[in-house]
């Protein structure tokens, strides 16, 4: 497929055929050769292809191989002509990141890893299938899906801060259980406060470097502090509210005279029935993966202060910010010089709103956002603040992650003979995971360098680095 | 390196890594039966490359065998299916508008077998099929954590890059699992 670079860090797939935008890659020279051989590409030409889309088909660094979208896809579309795509937010609806900061010293903690590693995995219950302590009747977890965050916080599971510190305060205001099917219900009545499997975690960091000084200190961060990131979604419900509408979706698009490059993109119009239908049962399960991270971190803290003994004030715990990163989101953005309310897709793609939005909470107006972005378990993630120039640019994104460049198998096969535990170990890292292949699947080789992938959205602008966190402990399902 | 093709009384094996086959001491052209028999899972649907999640292709001499072996793909990524007894069966039917559509519609009912009913499926048996239809046995274990043990969390099949159709052999079936 043809690129072209426009700088060093964008590459454009120009409009030809039937696509009504061109497509934009954020990449570096040193990456875009392995995307442009890949699948991926061809994903962000047909995302192009789909009605009502503004502005071009957008890719951020950490793109790969999807099935319609790609990962790591933005594509954003006419509120009152455009399309939502299931395809285009993903199963895992409101997969997301929330990092929480702690008033501790890596020197408080060292001695204790292990005991914190052996706790927090036997308090967070993960791996496949894995079903939690609450068990809540249907009715119930509608209350969970029209109150998201808020449900978790109104049953003790957090404080106002948490609410406040959460993407659209950990609830989307659209959301109609009516809208959700039997079955995906029943999928969520044993999985709420569960992590999950695959490349889902529970993840003690330290702040090891600092590169912007005056925001850290406005995110509360310091050098040589622990933290807690937690990357979960929402489970079996989510996975099941994108299956419905998608089957009932393709049967529409089999109806349709205008042919799809890709039966994964089928579509309704926005202002359709089933198109709202969609973004009320989308909306119920993102505020059930909220209230699932937010009762995982709640559970979390109190196992860290039992196995240290330490109090809360000792410990003082607070959400730093909470980011979806699979989400189709009614947003305010300019084209052409014109304010205008557009469909922003992101799968596998985080917001990155800039100083100033009205969306931010009060003590991040001066900031941005807070970014998360999470990499492999061997290496970093990193805290970025959003930009002005994600505004103008990706309709404020950014990547979400490192991004996989071994299949599973591929990296089931480099992990042969080798104990990917004891690597770790001997970078200082301490890991418990529940499935078989888990370990060798998400070994750190698997994933791009997420300094890499970090380091074109800096260089770009479209957010900006903040700091950079170490993995002391790692919980995988 | 060689790809080398072995054949049972009904089924293609398909050996992309030769090295495996030397392991069995097995030569390319050469044929031995218990080889056949460790690989005789491996026959019913193998691995394609995708960076994310699971490609499969599954294959059958009929086209009711290809739909029982990618049904039997999904079992095998969930579970040991040789430690399953078969206590229980159950009879489904399933529809679609197209063959392809029928494929992951019947992949979607064993997923949700397993995701909602607690059922691991050791067997399934398609009793009629058309291109809109079929009926089906499904032989299975309800789901015991001190027994079984959970390989995969496949969240869902995907429409990309899907297709059922005929090659010499007989058919086969491309899809992609979310995991």
């Amino acid at each position: 497929m043809d690129l072209i670079r426009k700088n060093d860090y964008l590459w454009e797939i120009p409009k030809t055929g039937n696509m009504n935008v061109p497509g934009k890659i954020y990449s570096s020279s040193s990456m875009i050769d392995s995307v442009s051989k890949e699948e991926a590409c061809k994903q962000v030409a047909n995302v192009a292809e789909l009605p009502g889309i503004v502005t071009a088909s957008l890719a951020m660094p950490d793109i790969h191989w999807g099935y319609g979208f790609p990962i790591g896809g933005v594509a954003a579309f006419d509120w009152k002509e455009g399309i939502v795509s299931p395809g285009g937010v993903g199963y895992d609806i409101n997969c997301g990141v929330r990092l929480a900061t702690s008033n501790l010293h890596v020197d408080d903690v060292q001695s204790r890893l292990e005991d914190l590693a052996d706790d927090l995995f036997h308090g967070t219950p993960s791996g496949v299938g894995s079903t939690g302590s609450i068990k809540l009747s249907k009715k119930e977890v509608k209350k969970v899906l029209e109150q998201g965050s808020q449900w978790a916080a109104l049953h003790g599971f957090g404080e106002e801060l948490d609410i406040r510190r959460t993407e659209d305060q950990g609830c989307m205001d659209n959301a109609d259980p009516e809208a959700v099917s039997e079955r995906a219900l029943e999928r969520g009545t044993q999985q709420l406060g569960t992590l999950g499997s695959g490349n889902h975690f529970l993840e003690l960091g330290v702040v090891e470097e600092i590169f912007d000084p005056d925001t850290a200190a406005k995110f509360g961060l310091f050098h040589g502090q622990i933290t807690m990131m937690i990357h979960s979604g929402s489970r079996g419900l989510g996975y099941q509210v994108c299956d419905d509408f998608l089957a009932d979706l393709t049967r529409h698009a089999r109806k349709s005279a205008y042919p799809l490059p890709d039966r994964q993109l089928a579509y309704a119009m926005i202002q359709s029935v089933q198109g709202q239908r969609y973004l009320s049962a989308m909306a119920c399960a993102a505020n059930y993966a909220w209230a699932n991270r937010q009762i995982m971190m709640h559970r979390a803290e109190a196992v860290i202060m039992r196995t240290l003994g330490i109090s809360p004030n000792t410990l003082s715990m607070q959400l730093l910010y909470d980011v979806c990163h699979n989400i189709a989101k009614k947003e305010e953005h300019m084209i052409e010089n014109r304010k205008t309310w557009l469909c922003v897709h992101r799968k596998g793609a985080t917001r990155s709103f800039p100083p100033g939005h009205p969306s931010l909470p009060e003590e991040f107006r001066t900031t941005g956002q807070p970014i998360l972005i999470p990499g492999d378990m061997g290496t970093a993630s990193y805290i970025l603040a959003g930009t002005e120039k994600a505004m103008t640019e990706t309709f404020g994104s950014t990547c979400h992650g490192a991004g996989r460049v071994l299949s599973r198998n591929a990296a089931k096969k480099a992990s042969r003979g080798r104990s990917i535990q004891n690597e770790l170990a001997g970078k200082g890292i301490t890991v418990r995971w529940t499935g078989r292949s888990t370990l060798a699947e998400e070994m750190p080789e698997a994933y791009k360098d997420i300094s890499d992938v970090v380091a074109v959205v800096h260089g770009a602008g479209i957010s900006r680095k903040v700091a950079k966190l170490r993995p002391l402990v790692v919980i995988k399902g | 390196m060689m790809n080398t093709f072995f054949y049972n009384n009904d089924t293609l094996l398909y050996v992309k890594d030769n090295s495996r086959s030397e392991r069995y001491g097995i030569q390319p052209g050469g044929i031995c039966i218990r080889f056949v028999f460790i690989m005789v899972n491996a026959l019913k649907y193998r691995f394609t490359d995708h960076t994310a999640d699971f490609g499969i292709q599954a294959f059958g001499k009929t086209l009711e065998q290809v739909f029982e072996n990618a049904a039997f793909a999904i079992s095998d990524l969930i579970t040991d299916t040789n430690i399953l007894e078969g206590t229980h069966s159950q009879s489904i039917s399933v529809g679609g508008d197209a063959r392809d559509d029928l494929m992951v519609n019947w992949l979607r009912e064993i997923l949700y077998l397993w995701h909602g009913m607690g059922m691991l499926v050791k067997q399934t048996s398609v009793k009629e099929i058309t291109e809109f239809r079929l009926m089906a046995d499904i032989i299975y274990d309800l789901y015991d954590k001190d027994k079984h043990e959970i390989r995969n969390e496949i969240k869902a099949i995907t429409y990309h890059q899907l297709e059922v159709n005929r090659n010499v052999d007989g058919w086969f079936a491309n899809f992609i699992l979310d995991v």
